[in-house]
């Protein structure tokens, strides 16, 4: 099968994950235009952070394939794709605890190429240099999400809508060429979304495009032109969040109908 | 370990602690200016621990008795050698007890080299026993890319098996049964025994060995193990190539590792297999855990303690009256000896679970801290004090009741100060406020605290009219009282049945009839911690919800759910009020909660501010804490 | 067969048989308290010589003495909880195996300067003479006896845990003892009676071996550290795996000390653990992790 162009950031076709007898994803096809914030929404247990996993390599697909500008990246081992600019946020944070918030932001920053113990060691001075550098980058990029005053906080003491915010200063200080962004709202109140979304902006602003999954309609809807529909691993299909959210399917399955009584 | 959240204001507290010494690779953002960013200091700044450091060791070495100046050299030589071990177990958390092993490849390797005229010259044996133990290490790290956990740990214990097996080998073949002689070191035409010479020159090593790990451990090398330390699976889905520095720790340490037993090869002047047992990697182990792990300023101070200990042991036993307990003393001085590490580690981990190093640092922050406490604590009494009392109702008590809370962690961050609440029995109760206000803190405080987790509490918590302030989870869930947490809600391992089964000893196939708990019945025989994560939030509250507790606590139940099963789980939560369940939420989504509760409270900063009916509140919390939309 | 290599493979079954006691032990303390037991050779030395105590010095017929020993046990394992290891409930993994480490210094300590290290040998309890031989593979009543233990043990441990809700109470303590505790699991009983049945495994080895050959400190020490490879070849959370690896383990030690000589046994044992885990890396029956993102 040939790849896609070179235009297009990001393009999955004919996903299919299977663990055991569950198909978690089952013929998946979508594209995610230059620039674009792409949404992703669906039930729980749709499949939507299955999906993500299977873009940036964490899971493999069973069949099917996903196109990084024309590159198949599909079957590389994570830290690969990541390093060709796949940048990516966490739905559950119970993974990290012990880092401090500015150290676990200087992660994202995938100077990896470049740093090495020979390099520390040898080229004390010039690392030194970079580390100094990187430290303020991540610093600046704190200030601007409103988490400067937590750099030196531990991440395992930090509420959980702050550690998302944390999480997503990781990902944008790797400069990513696609965001994956899981659930990012979760956890957060009206006011703190909005920092939550000047962060989308300023990656949109860059031009960055963004794959957004959320539970938050107004929030996807705010954001994406685009979201596509998943439920149970079945692409309900693709169009404006307006058109989706009218379905009569899609009320049933994720929408539901606000209690009147 | 500290689960829970902080205070803004205590986290801005935080900010404020000085940096913690260089030598454990704090940062230096946010100091701030004045004296310290004259030109002069900064350019000496970095130098002048070392300086005294340097000026240190060559006081000691000139002033102590040859008696001391023998037992220190062993202490810099186990230092060395517990730094190498922290690169793997400290920073990149890969148990090993390779370490004997590795001493015991540089101790030989230097054994034979230092008897060839054409390889002794030093520092060739040692730059060659740290080479081979780099090469060992990466032969190490071939079972680590796949291995985890203990299954690592007794991979290197292999390791071990395997050298003494070789080095008895190698000694019996050669003759040498008693042990390799080793010549002594020499530079030129300079002698090097034990004394203070000696210590100068493994003092020397020892900076180096400093300066070496502390480059790698300060820049990214340092974060990567960390990160793969905390989770690998994350840690290689954000772009770190675990692979790779996993290797790079194992080669990093056992090099050193093989320098520190070149060093005691010399030092020793003799090399057997009797040397290199399990006790002795223990050891390091053990120097690790009472210095503190992850620290290099820990692996020195517990290379002082367990090497000196012995010595400083046996002689106190010479002091005492050679009958009764100085009599058995000294017969048993042996299995004394090497019984007290063990009780030290034990003692240290109850008491001392960072380890000494740390336990200091922290304690003395603490101290500081408190300074700055202080004006807080005195001005609470008098303000609750003009709070009026909270109307007592008739004379059942409330399900709960909260009062004068004050949560306090470890770090000295004030989670929650003077919390009043009030939970009548067969009502919702919601409390609403922003990340960091506190709430996670109070039901966390409510349901109680692990011994390990070290939390300050003051104030009540009366539950049906029962103090229950400072009770182990478990006695306030034997009193009724069910907490689902913000994180860690299922245990990973056990699958959806198993948390059924564990919830009721009857038939737990009725709660997968409600309309969209189908999806749980469907994976019922799936791991929970390979749910998607609104599932594992419906498991959570569906076991919860089964266990039919008195007081029902969910720390956001909206978390991660669907707009649709948001209005489910509401439904059922209203279902269980009817049926006589007293509810309390603590939620971020206020259109939720608003909609569900009977009682409102709102909290900020560690605080209620506000309180009322739902209607009541709708307007105040879309000013304190919601712009809508 | 030749006279040694039957030998050499009714050994193999007995020493099987002893790893596979320690190892469910620390398979159940594992799987219950999440705690990885290093102090289970030294538990085992001790419960050798409180048989060894209770039945020479105190005078109480072996059968006696065998059930005091291991219940004694039982009940010191318990108090290493409650004084120890209950004060650690929700600390790392890490931490928790440094403390069993320490433990294992402090039961061995005591135990040397109680028993002191020398080698103590029982007079004859159950005949080491042969009762009956499958082909030239000889069986003492002794062995007997020690093989017909290890198997009761482990299947009625077996079933216990998985027919009863116990056993998922105390797989849920090691997977998260503040939730399990949230969730009404008595964490500290749970805890206390793996580690009663981890000692009492231990013990139970520890007599066996004490009948069959001695009460000899460091042979038993070497055994307990034998059992690890035994335990992992099976998988650390496996019950079953104990059994195959702990037989497995016995085989090739067994072979390797007929082939190349007594040295060459634990080398051999190490070797074997290492080539299946390159193969296998959590064993033969041990479970994956529950982990994704
Ligand atoms: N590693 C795995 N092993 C087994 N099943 C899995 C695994 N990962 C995901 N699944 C299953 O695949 C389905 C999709 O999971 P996924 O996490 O993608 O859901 P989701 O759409 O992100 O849901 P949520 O909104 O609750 O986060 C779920 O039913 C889940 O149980
Ligand atoms: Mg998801």
């Amino acid at each position: 099968m040939s790849t896609t162009d070179q235009e297009t950031p990001l393009a999955v076709r004919g996903a299919l994950l299977r663990f055991g007898g569950i198909l978690a994803l089952n013929d998946v096809n979508f594209d995610v235009e230059p620039g674009e914030t792409f949404g992703i929404i669906g039930p729980n247990g749709a499949g939507k952070t299955a999906l993500l996993n299977c873009v940036s390599g964490v899971y493999r697909l069973t069949e099917g394939n996903v196109d990084f500008f024309g590159e198949r990246i599909s079957g590389l081992p994570p830290h690969r794709i990541s390093a060709k600019g796949l940048g990516r946020t966490f739905q559950n944070m119970e993974h990290f605890r012990r880092f401090k918030v500015l150290e676990y932001v200087m992660l994202g920053r995938m100077h990896e190429a470049r740093a090495s113990v020979f390099a520390s060691v040898f080229a004390w001075p010039y690392m030194e240099r970079l580390e100094r550098e990187e430290r303020s980058l991540a610093m600046e990029l704190l200030e601007e999400l409103g988490l400067a005053h937590l750099a030196q906080a531990k991440l395992s003491d930090l509420p959980y809508g702050v550690q998302k915010r944390v999480d997503i200063a990781r990902a944008l200080l790797g400069r990513p060429k696609v965001l994956l962004l899981d659930e990012p709202t979760s956890g957060t109140i009206t006011q703190e979304r909005t920092e939550v979304s000047r962060a989308i902006d300023m990656v949109s602003a860059r031009g960055v495009p963004t794959v957004l999954v959320d539970h938050d309609v107004d929030f996807v809807s705010r954001h994406c032109a685009r979201v596509l529909v998943l439920s149970y691993g079945k692409q309900v299909g693709v169009g404006s969040p307006a058109e989706m959210l009218a379905r009569p399917d899609v009320i049933e399955t994720f929408l539901g109908t606000p209690a009147t009584s | 370990m500290t689960t829970g959240e902080n205070t803004l204001e205590g986290q801005a507290t935080n900010v404020e602690v000085p940096p913690e010494a260089p030598a454990s690779g704090a940062s230096t953002a946010g100091r701030p200016s004045g004296l310290r960013s004259s030109k002069g200091y900064r350019l000496l700044a970095p130098f002048l621990p070392w300086l005294a450091g340097a000026l240190a060791l060559v006081v000691f070495a000139n002033t102590a008795s040859p008696y001391v100046l023998l037992i220190s050299g062993t202490v810099l030589i186990y230092a060395i050698s517990a730094i190498g071990l922290n690169v793997v177990m400290g920073q990149a958390g890969l148990v090993s007890i390779g370490n004997a092993a590795l001493m015991a490849v540089g101790a030989y390797t230097t054994a034979i080299l230092a008897k060839e005229e054409s390889w002794s010259a030093f520092p060739l044996p040692i730059i060659i026993s740290g080479v081979i133990g780099g090469l060992l290490g990466l032969l190490i790290a071939l079972p680590a890319l796949r291995l985890r956990g203990i299954y690592l740990a007794l991979a290197t214990l292999a390791l071990q098996f395997f050298v003494v097996f070789a080095g008895d080998r190698y000694q019996a073949e050669s003759g040498l049964l008693s042990g390799v002689p080793v010549p002594p070191l020499s530079i030129g035409d300079r002698y090097f025994v034990p004394g203070r010479d000696f210590v100068l020159l493994l003092g020397a090593f020892l900076g180096l060995t400093i300066l070496v790990v502390r480059a790698m451990s300060r820049h990214a090398p340092g974060r990567m193990w960390t990160a793969i330390s905390e989770s690998e699976l994350a840690a290689t889905a954000i772009g770190v190539n675990a692979a790779r520095w996993k290797l790079a720790a194992f080669v990093v340490s056992s090099a050193i590792i093989a320098v520190s037993g070149s060093l005691f090869a010399y030092y020793n002047q003799i090399v057997s297999a009797e040397t290199f047992t399990i006790e002795f990697a223990v050891v390091f182990i053990i120097i690790l855990i009472l210095g503190g792990m992850g620290t290099m300023s820990g692996a020195i101070v517990g290379s002082v303690i367990v090497v000196s200990l012995p010595y400083v042991l046996t002689r106190l036993t010479g002091t005492l009256p050679s009958d009764g307990i100085g009599e058995w003393l000294s017969n048993n001085i042996f299995y004394v000896n090497n019984g007290l590490y063990g009780l030290l580690v034990l003692v240290v981990l109850l008491y001392m679970p960072q380890g000494v190093v740390p336990s200091v640092t922290g304690l003395a922050r603490r101290l500081a801290h408190r300074g700055a406490d202080q004006p807080r604590s005195s001005d609470r009494p008098a303000r609750s004090a003009a709070r009026p009392a909270v109307a007592k109702g008739d004379d059942k008590p409330a399900v709960l009741e909260v009062e004068d809370l004050d949560v306090m962690y470890e770090t000295g961050a004030r989670a929650v100060s003077g919390l009043h609440l009030r939970v009548e029995a067969n009502a919702i109760v919601a409390v609403l406020g922003r990340n960091g206000a506190g709430k996670t803190s109070t039901l966390r405080a409510v349901s109680g605290f692990l011994g390990t987790e070290q939390v300050r509490l003051r104030g009540h918590i009366r539950l049906e009219g029962k103090d229950v302030l400072g009770s182990s989870p478990g006695r306030t869930a034997a009193a009724g009282l069910v907490l689902v947490p913000e994180r860690d809600k299922v245990f990973p391992s056990l699958t959806v049945e198993e948390h059924l089964r564990l919830a009721t000893s009857g038939d737990y196939r009725p709660v997968l009839e409600k309309p969209h708990f189908h999806r749980l019945r469907e994976r019922l025989d799936q791991p929970a911690g390979l749910l998607s994560g609104g599932e594992r939030q419906l498991l959570a509250l569906a076991t919860a919800a089964m266990l039919k507790p008195r007081l029902l606590m969910v720390d956001e139940f909206t978390l991660g759910l669907a707009p649709v099963m948001i209005q489910e789980v509401a439904r059922v939560i209203r279902g269980l009020r009817d049926e006589g369940m007293t509810v309390l939420l603590v939620e971020q989504n206020a259109a939720a909660a608003l909609e569900l509760a009977d009682h409102v409270y709102l909290m900020e900063g560690g605080e209620v501010v506000a309180e009322g009916t739902p209607a009541e509140m709708a307007d105040r919390v879309t000013m304190t804490s919601e712009v809508t939309s | 067969m030749s006279n040694e290599l039957a030998q050499a493979l009714s050994g193999a079954l007995v020493l099987g048989s002893l790893y596979a006691v320690v190892g469910i032990g620390f398979v159940i303390l594992y799987k219950a308290t999440g705690v990885i037991n290093f102090a289970q050779g030294a538990l085992m030395l001790m419960g050798g010589f409180i048989f060894f105590s209770l039945h020479e010095s105190a005078g109480l017929a072996w059968p006696l003495a065998m059930a005091g020993a291991v219940l004694i046990m039982f009940v010191i394992g318990a108090l290493i909880y409650l004084g120890i290891f209950r004060r650690l409930v929700g600390a790392e993994e890490f931490t928790l195996v440094i403390a069993t480490l320490g433990l294992s210094v402090c039961v061995l300590t005591v135990s040397l300067i109680i028993w002191g290290p020398g080698t103590r040998t029982l007079p004859e309890t159950l005949s080491r003479s042969e009762l009956f031989s499958i082909g030239n593979l000889g069986f003492s009543s002794v062995e007997v006896f020690s093989i017909v233990t290890a198997l009761v043990v482990v299947a009625v441990l077996d079933l216990a845990l998985r027919r009863t809700r116990i056993g998922i109470q105390m797989r849920a303590v090691a997977d998260g003892p503040l939730l399990a505790s949230l969730s009404r699991v008595n964490v500290h009983a749970m805890s206390a009676i793996a580690w009663g049945i981890a000692s009492f495994c231990a013990a139970v080895a520890g007599v066996a071996y004490t009948m069959r050959l001695s009460a000899d400190p460091a042979g038993m020490h070497a055994l307990g550290l034998l059992a690890f490879p035994a335990i992992l070849l099976g998988g650390i959370d496996s019950v079953r795996g104990v059994l195959v690896g702990g037989f497995l383990l016995a085989l090739a030690q067994s072979s390797a000390a007929f082939l190349l000589g007594g040295e060459w046994s634990e080398v051999v044992a190490y070797a074997l653990m290492l080539a299946v885990l390159v193969v296998r890396p959590r064993g033969f029956f041990g479970s994956r992790q529950a982990v994704r993102l």
